[in-house]
């Protein structure tokens, strides 16, 4: 049961609006001992195994802003095409960038980063022009790369001291700032020692700390679990989500990791070959449009005169693998929920066929990453 | 666990411009330079000669003060003439005044303090030195040697302890952030190219200051301190700032050059090579020619051979053109002009041309490297 404190650091954490008019209105000390508390009530894990329903509901309160505007940026590198035609908007949501190798995911990065100059197309981060203001769009943002990447020589506090003055924090501001992140990164007496003697997942964690020491408005992450332990993923997704949910940072997260996307994400942008084959809000893309039906097989007739009188048009139906159906929906608009269920009862009782399950199942993020990239020849590989 | 923990919140505090963003790479990297004990035992010893010049320095004064350098002139200018008159016809007109100034240089060397001076200053070749002598005006000849003084401080024991020093701690500066792909981290901030060659550049040219520039004002400071009067501020009140600008014609090219080595490859190993072969293979090549050259000038009728001097080139008028092979005499071509004791001959002309491009090619090459770099 949770206790009445419980309950206050929770609605802390869940009410961001106000936590915000709270940091606006009340002393330091208050807005120091709201954010604390909101800290608190992320370590909770009830607050990130919450339904996706109750994330959504989080999120409804807040206003949804496009971040990115992208139109027709492409990119080509010696003749070949890198992007193609991609146009995107982006909102300060958890948005999941997925894409196999070579889909153009860290090329679509650096552009947006100003590290490359697009060869085609327009696009605005955060109302700045990604081809002439480099570096305020920079200043606004916090990235983390990919690569295992660190400043040689440099401690780990060091380090983010640095990147905190390298986004003009000045030398003993960023040195409390860094202590700070550090420590809501949960870096804690290893911050003194060397990065080069740091393990793959805590160079992670101060990449991750280095990227967010300034505030940013918008964070880019490209593969940040990458050499994580399951433990340390769980925490720094939670961490994701908090500074998305808490601070209204709108996030890309850039991942072969499915389930992260899964986890976090509100948004899914599939890349693929350079173009944009996918891109929607995650509940929208796993609407429920798949039916697992299972029959009693008592005589295979009767199966077959089932399966017959199940098709109809906008409706299809496949083997899986455990040997149940799936009736998948096609047509959304003339077979809904109850037509469906109307339809497979009236089967079942025409046919003599005896249901065993009739269920609705959500379509893997893996069968829609599958599908969106399709035809590409990385499906084919 | 914390004591005290407050979480993550928001920052809203001035930023600084982003022009000075390149400070915080420049104090990190001289950090990182000093915690190497080789590099702080280097910078102990490369202060040690500032003592020997110091001593130099007085008993320079010491000479002025008693007038034995207008006593020792005044019997140089007699003896000059008459061997003016009795070599007159002997040797060749062309030749005339080289063969003056030996002589008068050979003369200078019999009077103990002044003789032991000039060798000690290597000025035996500079026109400038000679004239300012013949001249017996105390305030030039306080300035001309004064400023000898500390270029031969700043070119020869601080010009190779900077050599080592930069040698040691430039070719890990970029190599080292090619091999961690710390460019990312660099560029994804706001932080342009430029302002991440000029951090670097910083680090080097500060260290550089600090065994060249620095104990080069302290020298010149001390040396005023201890004067009896102001006399020596007022003749060589220009020499500080000529410091400032010597130390920089050495700094930043040689920087620049180690910086280039260091953008090519991700092994520091290499980079520190190609480093010290540049300058041993020029300052070696250079003697060589320079010898071959003396031998070939002095081979008719002298009977002493030439003497190794690293200076001595500069007071040839011609066959100098070959100075742009040691990157070394360049720079101390280049230094004795913006100090006050070279002319803008031949030599110096090339010196410079070959300092600008140089510096101007290795930002070039560091910039490319960089772009290509970033680009993954």
């Amino acid at each position: 049961m949770p206790t009445p404190f419980n309950l206050q650091i929770r609605e802390a954490a869940l009410n961001p609006d106000s936590t915000r008019s709270q940091n606006s209105a009340v002393s330091s000390e208050d807005q120091h001992s709201a954010a604390a508390a909101a800290t608190r009530a992320m370590l909770d894990p009830q607050f990130y195994s919450k339904s996706k329903s109750d994330r959504a509901g989080e999120r409804g309160a807040r206003p949804v802003q496009t971040v990115i505007d992208l139109q027709a940026l492409g990119k080509k590198i010696k003749s070949k095409s890198i992007l193609t035609d991609v146009t995107l908007q982006i909102s300060n949501r958890v948005t999941g960038l997925l894409g196999p190798n070579g889909a153009g995911k860290s090329t679509l990065i650096k552009i947006l980063l100003g590290l490359v100059r697009p060869s085609a197309g327009t696009g605005k981060l955060l109302n700045h022009d990604i081809r002439r203001d480099k570096l305020k769009i920079r200043q606004l943002v916090g990235y983390t790369p990919e690569d295992d990447c660190y400043i040689d020589g440099l401690t780990g506090i060091e380090m983010v001291q640095m990147s905190g003055q390298f986004f003009g924090l000045p030398g003993r501001e960023a040195l409390r700032r860094a202590h700070e992140v550090l420590d809501f990164c949960g870096i804690k007496q290893e911050r003194y020692r060397e990065i080069s003697g740091y393990s793959t997942g805590m160079r992670q964690q101060v990449k991750f700390a280095s990227a967010i020491v300034h505030n940013p408005q918008f964070l880019i992450l490209d593969e940040p679990t990458t050499g994580l332990d399951p433990e340390e993923r769980e925490r720094l997704l939670r961490r994701v989500r908090f500074l998305n949910r808490q601070f209204d940072m709108g996030v890309m997260l850039s991942t072969h990791i499915l389930p992260d996307v899964q986890l976090v994400c509100d948004d899914v942008i599939v890349l693929a070959e350079g173009r944009v084959r996918a891109h929607q809000s995650l509940a929208s893309l796993q609407n429920v449009n798949h039916w697992r039906l299972q029959i009693l097989e008592v005589n295979s007739n009767i199966s077959t005169l089932f399966a017959q009188q199940l098709r109809q048009p906008g409706l299809r139906i496949e083997v899986a693998i455990d040997g149940s159906w799936e009736l998948i929906v096609e047509d959304d608009a003339r077979w809904g929920k109850d037509q469906v269920a109307e339809l497979v009862w009236r089967t079942a009782a025409a046919s003599n066929a005896t249901i065993t399950c009739f269920s609705p199942s959500q379509e893997s993020l893996e069968a829609i990453f599958l599908k969106a990239i399709g035809g590409t020849n990385h499906a084919h590989s | 666990m914390p004591i005290h923990d407050v979480g993550y919140r928001r920052w809203q505090g001035v930023q600084s411009s982003f022009w000075t963003r390149w400070v915080a790479i420049t104090n990190k990297g001289f950090e990182i330079a000093f915690r190497s004990q080789w590099v702080r035992r280097m910078m102990f010893l490369a202060w040690l000669p500032a003592v020997y010049f110091g001593a130099a320095l007085f008993f320079f004064e010491r000479t002025l003060e008693n007038n034995q350098i207008f006593n020792a002139v005044a019997e140089l200018n007699q003896a000059a003439e008459q061997l003016e008159a009795e070599a007159a016809p002997l040797i060749n007109p062309e030749r005339s005044e080289q063969r003056r100034r030996e002589e008068t240089m050979r003369l200078l060397s019999r009077t103990p303090m002044l003789g032991g001076l000039v060798a000690l200053l290597g000025a035996s070749g500079s026109q400038e030195v000679f004239e300012a002598i013949v001249s017996q005006d105390e305030s030039r000849i306080r300035r001309v040697i004064w400023s000898w003084f500390i270029l031969k401080f700043i070119t020869t024991p601080q010009g190779f302890a900077l050599l080592l020093l930069i040698g040691w701690v430039a070719p890990p500066m970029i190599a080292k952030d090619l091999r961690t792909k710390a460019f990312l981290l660099y560029f994804s901030r706001p932080l342009s190219k430029f302002s991440y060659i000029f951090g670097k550049l910083m680090i080097l040219v500060v260290l550089c200051s600090v065994i060249t520039t620095l104990p080069a004002l302290i020298l010149y400071g001390c040396g005023i301190g201890l004067s009896p009067n102001l006399t020596p501020l007022y003749a060589t009140w220009d020499v500080p700032i000529r410091i400032l600008f010597v130390g920089l014609i050495h700094s930043i090219p040689a920087s620049l050059l180690a910086l280039m080595l260091s953008s090519i490859t991700t092994e520091s190993r290499y980079a520190m090579f190609g480093w010290y072969a540049i300058w041993t293979l020029g300052f070696v090549t250079w003697r060589i020619l320079s010898i071959a050259y003396l031998s070939q000038v002095e081979g008719s009728g002298r009977d002493r051979g030439p003497q190794f001097d690293p200076l001595a080139p500069l007071a040839l008028e011609d066959g100098g053109g070959w100075v742009f092979v040691s990157l070394y005499d360049s720079i101390s071509i280049v230094q004795s002009l913006v100090m006050g004791v070279g002319d803008f001959h031949l030599q110096t002309q090339l010196a410079c041309l070959l300092l600008a491009l140089m510096s101007l090619g290795c930002f070039a090459i560091i910039w490319r490297q960089l772009s290509r770099a970033t680009l993954g």
